[in-house]
């Protein structure tokens, strides 16, 4: 499903422009000069320079902390960097601030369904049940909404927003794949042949196209026809190493080992880190009487195999511990944690995890190693910045908390504890003007904290008294 | 405080796990077209002509039967793994009689309620049967999963032994209608949850040993979160990371539920502890001793054990093994005819699927499809997974050929349990029965492209390639169950194979094959082995070669297989327009060849070894 025929990226960019004026009436002049600020940061988003673009929002949100756009964008160039918890976050601000935007919500949505989060996916996707919703999206929005329903596995719903594509453009030779796609996954075969022959009819140089109609054949015992179909897909698209691999295995299995041999190593070239491949060489040797040859391609595909299983074994580990963290079982949360970090000492959330529950405790020695590591494996993490913020200030080492907690300003502004602990450093500083502008954004940001009213009143009689 | 560093940041904190059924298909009573798995099929045009199946359950009198396994919400994984069945002759009348393993509940588990029990039939040579489960002995009363026959003392009478979640039995027959269990006293009753059995000579010295599979280290008294009960969707769960397609739902420690494509079913068997695999070498004075470990097949990795086969796949004259797991890789041990056996499981290609994947295997058959004198090997799956045929291709290797062979396609919404290769219209090919059902009632009310009940399948096989003929093998074939165990013989002598299923938590089915022994010649087989030259007495492990109009047949007399079941035990060849058996080799188990010509065909014979055709 996941193949466009263009860049989904793109064109789900060059659709943002209807959001961008939103709730926009006469704006100021300021307002003007941050909406051009915007303005450039999309176009980079565009341009695809996604580092510059995220700077640009960050500078959007420091005069804007309550605008939920940057986020959006900045959520969307940290995807496109394959940064997807980093993604989620910027979301999750972005739909805090506008929860009714459509586009936030589903984009947010399809985050969750690339981290295999599927039930958080599945309540955002909610909105769109009402009755209309999804007709107020853009065309390339019900392109990702399809996707993420295919992604979760909802292919009734995959289909039902394919059907909302074809009423506007129905011609569109991607409906007809994606159909393919959902139909095979169904067992509905013929169905799925004949979409994906239509598909090929209107586009017949899409090899994603072909490499389905291949699988397709493949599966229904036709090997010429999957071979074929396979060929033409590897010959439109010769370094994809998906399409060389199942080419490779229908060789095999039409014993035509030495193609086969001839398309799994390239495909192994091209991605070494397929264990798929690696068995498909493994019995392809085997079958040519070379064992040694076999013996080797075989131990590759269970180094991988079991580097995979000790993955999923780590992300199990990491799963019961946020559940028990859940539940209120701090402790046991914490040896969990603790094993997953000696299995995986790079494990940057385990280490976080750990940081924070010894940071809340107030065992700062027992924080630090786990800081130390977070920072080494990711010196950018705006969550990384925020606990070591916390640290040096719980240190009372008030120059540090502040080089940290303004790292974390820069990106998120909105953030009312943040930005009262940072008026709490800058106090330690003994800068009481930049104490006092901290404390008041925290004030404006969380009007219902009593206590940051309180800091805040008292730093402004301390002022007077000064006075 | 935040509690969690990835949301950290997050003032809005996530509705955590949350589920809410939002979707149009979760509504009931949607979906307008039964899914394939419950559709009556079209007719085929690849079906044999004047052969089908006739449901006999009720006319044979053996719809009194019902098995019963916990309750219908499937709490628990042992609530739906079903149970086995059997033809076999227990009175050595010359003709098939039926045993049904039954299953339990909680209730009775804990004395709380009476078991609902197995079952055995008398064949009354007539087309129907009569109970005689109470005066054989042979009720069972455990938590029954499957059986397996094999006259384990060479008295020239049949034993069952029985597998349970609890302590099997060993029946010992009495030559007199009765049994007795000696399964303590024999040293074989183990105690956790046993579910494929086989009995088959692995070290040659002409007595029968006992292979146990393993399933699930479970427990009642700390099972892990039933499918149904206290827990809310809104507890929460986590994400799973397991890759699960084509399986059951994998459980996490300390999940509150489990759950399949986002609903709440019943855990396992991922993420639950596997129970180990068992072999009994048969000390020739009615005791076994577990030589497991010695012998290398105790099943290290704790692996979901289900159907098992004893086989020699590569011809040298000794009994390899096949243990069929559920959702992790499967085993073939190579007999290494020192008392010992190497795990060839990976070289051979037959642990993992041709993309290098564990399936969640149940049932295991052997047979030889294409003619080429080897054993090959079929075995069922989960949904949205296809079975799997492996070819045997010689030197120990076998190549997956389920596409090729035209049976992925078909089975791919399909959960298949038992499994046959079976000559179902006598034309010398074998072809191929699978018996499905889902595990997870729930399914029904979802557009997932399967069902709780399935009708079963069955693949004609014409040179080499098999065809689904459906409906137009009978219409007894389009009903849909919950079947679990599956066997074929010959239950009216009539000289071709019935079927016999065991349903969960129904009566059994059985059907009869009308035309069978009208499409094509046939050829059946009483084999008589002597110990005295090592081989069992009913020659289980003896394989036979049947040449006839230039064309190869391979069969076997075989112990356990399929789901959990046993089949009959005399070896059945069609030999389609053959009207004589050119050359019939019958390799005896213990090495032993004998070479025959069979003239008249359509009859049963008996050959006795080193006596040669005694009737």
């Amino acid at each position: 499903m996941l193949g466009k025929i263009s860049s989904p990226f793109l064109v789900l960019v060059l659709s943002l422009g209807a959001l961008v004026g939103l709730g926009a009436s006469r704006p100021s002049l300021q307002q003007q000069q941050s909406e051009r600020l915007l303005d450039e940061g999309i176009a980079l988003l565009a341009r695809r320079q996604f580092s510059e673009a995220i700077n640009v929002f960050n500078r959007f949100k420091q005069t804007n902390p309550r605008d939920a756009r940057p986020y959006f964008y900045t959520g969307m160039a940290e995807a496109e960097t394959g940064r997807l918890s980093a993604a989620a976050l910027e979301l999750d601000e972005a739909v805090r601030l506008a929860p009714q935007q459509l586009e936030y919500l589903l984009f947010q949505a399809n985050l969750f369904a690339r981290l295999k989060q599927k039930n958080h996916a599945d309540d955002v996707l909610a909105i769109f049940r009402q009755a209309g919703n999804a007709d107020h999206l853009d065309a390339s929005w019900v392109w990702l909404l399809s996707e993420v329903y295919y992604r979760l596995e909802r292919f009734d719903d995959a289909l039902g927003a394919l059907d909302l594509l074809e009423k506007r453009k129905p011609d569109d030779p991607r409906l007809d794949l994606n159909r393919g796609q959902v139909y095979a996954l169904q067992s509905r075969f013929d169905q799925a042949q004949e979409s994906l022959q239509k598909s090929l009819a209107k586009h017949p140089d899409n090899p994603l196209a072909h490499f389905e109609s291949g699988k397709l054949l493949y599966l229904r015992g036709d090997l010429p026809g999957a071979r074929k179909a396979l060929l033409e897909a590897v010959r439109l698209d010769q370094n994809n190493p998906q399409y060389l691999q199942k080419l490779g295995a229908v060789s095999l299995a039409m014993k035509e080992i030495d193609e086969a041999i001839g398309y799994l190593e390239r495909a192994a070239d091209l991605d070494s880190g397929s264990a798929e491949v690696y068995y498909s060489l493994g019995q392809a040797w085997q079958r040519k009487g070379q064992r040694a040859k076999a013996a080797e391609y075989g131990q590759k595909f269970q180094k991988l195999k079991q580097e995979a299983e000790q993955t999923e074994e780590i992300e199990r580990q990491l799963a019961r511990g946020e559940r028990m963290l859940d539940e209120g079982k701090d402790g046991e949360a914490r040896a969990v944690f603790a094993q997953v970090v000696q299995a995986d000492p790079d494990n940057w959330p385990a280490h976080g995890y750990l940081a924070e529950m010894f940071l809340g405790a107030g065992d700062l020695q027992k924080a630090w190693p786990h800081l130390a590591k977070m920072e080494s494996l990711d010196a950018d993490s705006v969550v990384g910045a925020w606990l070591m913020a916390r640290y040096w200030h719980q240190q009372k080492q008030f120059e540090k908390a502040c080089f940290y907690a303004e790292k974390v300003r820069l990106v998120r502004p909105g953030h009312a504890q943040l930005r009262h602990l940072l008026g709490s450093a800058y106090l330690g500083l003994n800068q009481p003007e930049k104490a006092l502008a901290e404390f008041e954004a925290a004030v404006r940001l969380a009007p219902e904290r009593a206590d940051y009213r309180a800091d805040l009143q008292r730093l402004e009689n301390r002022k007077r008294q000064d006075k | 405080m935040q509690k969690h560093p990835r949301q950290i940041l997050n003032q809005a904190p996530l509705k955590l796990f949350a589920y809410i059924c939002v979707f149009s298909f979760c509504a009931l009573g949607q979906e307008q077209k039964p899914p394939m798995t419950a559709q009556v099929p079209l007719p085929s045009n690849n079906s044999a002509l004047d052969v089908a199946f006739t449901e006999m359950t009720k006319a044979a009198g053996i719809e009194g039967f019902r098995h019963l396994s916990g309750t219908p919400a499937k709490d628990y994984l042992i609530e739906s793994t079903g149970a086995g069945c059997a033809f076999v002759d227990y009175d050595n009348d010359g003709w098939l009689d039926v045993y049904l393993v039954n299953g339990s509940t909680l209730e009775a588990l804990r004395g709380l309620a009476k078991p609902p029990g197995a079952a055995l039939y008398r064949n009354n040579r007539d087309g129907t049967f009569t109970d005689v489960t109470a005066k054989a002995g042979v009720a069972n009363g455990g938590w029954g999963q499957g059986l397996c026959i094999g006259d384990f003392d060479n008295d020239g009478w049949q034993d069952i032994y029985v597998t349970n979640f609890g302590g099997n039995r060993l029946y010992h027959n009495n030559r007199n209608g009765t049994f007795t269990d000696i399964a303590i006293k024999a040293g074989v009753a183990l105690g956790g949850w046993s579910t494929g059995c086989a009995f088959g000579d692995y070290d040659g010295d002409g007595l029968l040993d006992l292979f146990v599979a393993g399933y699930v280290d479970f427990n009642f008294e700390n099972p892990p979160p039933s499918a149904t009960g206290e827990a809310e969707m809104s507890d929460g769960v986590p994400e799973q990371s397991r890759k699960t397609a084509g399986m059951g739902a994998a459980y996490v420690a300390g999940m509150k539920y489990c759950q399949f494509r986002g609903q709440r079913v019943s855990c396992g068997p991922l993420g639950l502890k596997g129970a180990p695999d068992h072999l009994f070498h048969n000390n020739g004075d009615g005791t076994f001793t577990d030589v497991s470990a010695k012998a290398g097949v105790a099943d290290r990795a704790g692996y979901y054990g289900f159907g098992v086969a004893w086989l020699d796949f590569d011809d040298d004259g000794r009994l390899d093994l096949l243990v069929a797991n559920d959702s992790t890789p499967n085993y073939l041990y190579r007999n290494k005819g020192d008392g010992t056996f190497e795990d060839v499981s990976y070289s051979s290609g037959v642990s993992l699927n041709e993309n290098g994947r564990e399936q969640a295997c149940m049932g295991v058959s052997v047979g030889d499809y294409d003619g080429d004198g080897r054993a090959d090997i079929h075995m069922t799956n989960f949904s949205d997974d296809a079975n799997v045929l492996y070819h045997n291709d010689g030197e120990g290797l076998f190549t997956e050929t389920t596409f090729q062979a035209g049976i992925g396609e078909m089975t791919f919404p399909f959960l298949g349990w038992g499994t046959n290769f079976f000559d179902y219209d006598n034309d010398g090919f074998s072809d191929l029965l699978t018996v499905n059902g889902h595990v997870y009632p729930l399914v029904d009310r979802f557009k997932w492209g399967t069902s709780y009940k399935q009708r079963l399948l069955l693949f004609r096989n014409l040179h080499g390639r098999f065809f689904e003929v459906g409906s137009s093998a009978g219409a007894a074939l389009n009903t849909v169950r919950s079947a679990r165990g599956s066997a074929t013989g010959d239950f009216d002598n009539d000289g071709d194979l019935d079927i016999l299923l065991n349903n969960l938590d129904d009566p059994p089915t059985l059907l009869r094959n009308d035309g069978g022994n009208k499409a094509g010649h046939w050829l059946t087989l009483r084999l008589v082995g002597d110990p005295g030259r090592k081989c069992p007495r009913d020659a289980i492990g003896t394989v036979v070669f049947c040449t006839a109009q230039g064309r190869l047949i391979r069969d076997e007399v075989a112990s356990g297989r399929s789901y959990n079941s046993q089949s009959d035990l005399r070896v059945h060849f069609g030999l389609g327009t053959a009207t004589a058996v050119k050359k019939l080799e019958v390799r005896w188990a213990g090495g032993q060849k004998e070479t025959y010509e069979i003239k008249d065909v359509d009859r049963f014979v008996t050959i006795e070894q080193g006596k040669g055709i005694v009737k």
